[in-house]
């Protein structure tokens, strides 16, 4: 386990004793963490255990109710979110993609869409119009580029709120919950492309309970127990290895079945790749 | 929401106006006048109409810009759900006020004497007429209205909702007002997906059409959730513009065009013409 006050320049976040409440109920309690550059993190737990509060207060959207969070060595707190240089910085350095993509969407055509991040961060139009189109054929949207996003499929918004987060080619990629509501063709899509992202230095945390695809998305799992406190930190392969302790967290269950005369239990999750009798 | 639509009232209207705010972000078939000068013609007519007072000159003005959008080749086809609906509610609202009750007057028509035990309500009212001043206000009102639509028709098919707002920024709109317009814009649209899940999820578990009672219950109920899923919206789609880096103070919008040509100046001369014209004669 890794020195929790040791911050060198390799970190990306340092969290010390975070909890957040909304209003009096507990999403996040005393998490402490440290993710290095590079890292592909995933954020495991059942619904409600607090992944997409810490993926939003990584991202500065949310402030702790106590405890700190500090990111690239500085803290994430009303000072420094209120300074221009730093906001610009971090916004262009770390995006977020979030679960449902119609939040994410505002404008009347992808284009428009893809040229939103580009534009805040005070980029010229010639600019803006290249960042878009390399986005627009990373994604594979080329041909979606004139619809409005209201009109696109489940999956073509993902792509599409993708390729606007990448638009500011962040050195971070915060994912919460991204292949919910993705075909299995664009899930293998996605998957190929935080591969590619990682191999290229990219930092990548991705909240999820599909435990079929942490493997593929993965090294390092962090997994926050229905008390929202860290029940474990250790690599993906561990974790999944831990039954024990996927069934202490509720993110799989044990299910009885009879073979002939025999009453069988076993732990069960749907697709999960261990999961045989 | 394309294709056919189920036949009860409600289905149809969400449909209805669904397809209008889609079609309202086409850009392929637009004249394309600049957004600014689109903008200042659009007000200068509006406020033309409200100066207005003659009947006949509002209705002299809507016969123009008929004929206007007609050299233009506006399609204003696609607006027609919008314009019933803002008709028959402008028609209600003026509708009172052609009565004495209203609008004193010389008497038109009688239509029923006021019964003994209401006249406390207006002592000096015998008796219920249309009159003449009551017309022409009620004419007047319902006259602007569709004259006003006409003029916001003709636009919004020269230039899509969006670029007029980066227009209007151009004219030196305070940013943040423009962004909760188009922010407002955008979202109308997933908040009518959400009232027609709402209404389908309704249809399933209704076997057959419920009574005025319990459609009015219906609604109710809907506006409540309605709000609470905009409120909850309104939330994430402001920490989503957050993370993706807007300061309010210094939104910034799409460039609108290269700027005005021969044809847009000429566009907003005769818009200011016209109504200077009406406003003289």
């Amino acid at each position: 386990m890794p020195d929790m006050n040791i911050t060198d320049e390799n970190t990306v976040y340092h969290t010390s004793d975070l909890s957040f409440k909304y209003g009096d109920k507990t999403a996040l309690d005393s998490v402490s963490v440290r993710i290095r550059k590079g890292e592909r993190v995933a954020l495991l737990g059942a619904n409600a255990s607090g992944k997409s509060t810490l993926l939003a207060l990584m991202d500065g959207l949310l402030l702790p109710s106590s405890g700190s969070i500090k990111v690239f060595g500085r803290e994430l707190c009303p000072v420094s979110l209120n300074d221009r240089r730093f906001v610009r910085h971090f916004r262009s350095q770390v995006a977020i993609l979030f679960q449902n993509p119609d939040v994410q969407l505002f404008s009347d055509t992808v284009r428009d869409e893809l040229a939103f991040v580009p534009l805040q961060l005070g980029l010229s139009w010639p600019e803006v119009r290249e960042v878009s189109r390399s986005a627009a054929e990373i994604a594979g949207i080329t041909d979606l580029m004139d619809r409005p996003p209201h009109t696109l499929s489940g999956g073509e918004k993902k792509r599409v709120a993708l390729a606007s987060m990448l638009t500011a080619d962040p050195s971070v990629i915060l994912l919460d919950e991204p292949t919910t509501g993705m075909d299995p063709r664009t899930q293998h899509w996605f998957i190929e492309l935080m591969e590619e992202f990682a191999a290229g230095g990219r930092t990548i945390i991705v909240s999820t309970h599909d435990l079929a695809l942490l493997p593929e998305l993965a090294d390092r799992a962090l997994v926050l127990g229905e008390d929202h406190r860290i029940a474990a930190d250790a690599d993906a392969a561990g974790i999944l290895a831990d039954l024990d302790l996927l069934l202490s967290v509720n993110l799989i269950h044990e299910h009885t079945h009879r073979h002939g005369m025999l009453k069988h239990t076993h732990p069960h999750l749907h697709a999960m790749p261990y999961h045989s009798h | 929401m394309s294709g056919r639509t189920r036949h009860d009232p409600v289905s149809r209207g969400l449909a209805a106006i669904e397809g209008v705010t889609v079609r309202l972000a086409q850009e392929s078939d637009r004249a394309a006048v600049e957004p600014r000068c689109a903008v200042i013609s659009l007000i200068w007519l509006i406020l033309t109409a409200t100066l207005i007072h003659s009947p006949l000159k509002l209705l002299l003005m809507g016969v123009l810009l008929l004929a206007a959008a007609g050299v233009l080749r506006a399609d204003l086809r696609y607006l027609a759900p919008v314009w019933r609906a803002a008709a028959i509610v402008a028609a209600l609202l003026a509708f009172p006020s052609i009565f004495n009750l209203i609008t004193p007057g010389s008497d038109l028509m009688r239509i029923i004497d006021i019964p003994a035990g209401w006249r406390s309500l207006h002592p000096n009212l015998t008796v219920l007429t249309v009159t003449a001043e009551g017309l022409t206000v009620a004419s007047r009102f319902f006259l602007r209205v569709i004259v006003c639509l006409i003029t916001s028709g003709i636009i919004l098919s020269l230039q899509t909702p969006r670029k007029l707002m980066a227009g209007l920024r151009g004219l030196g709109v305070p940013a943040l007002f423009i962004s909760v317009m188009a922010l407002m814009y955008r979202y109308l649209i997933v908040l009518l997906r959400y009232a027609a899940e709402l209404h389908r999820a309704r249809l399933s578990r209704s076997p057959a059409r419920g009574g005025i009672v319990s459609d009015g219950k219906w609604a109710s109920v809907s506006m409540g959730i309605m709000f609470k899923r905009s409120f909850r919206l309104a939330e994430d789609m402001h920490m989503a513009m957050l993370s993706r880096g807007v300061a309010t103070d210094e939104y910034r919008f799409v460039p609108a065009s290269a700027g005005p040509v021969t044809g847009d100046y000429l566009f907003v001369g005769c818009s200011l013409l016209l109504g200077a014209l009406l406003l003289l004669i």
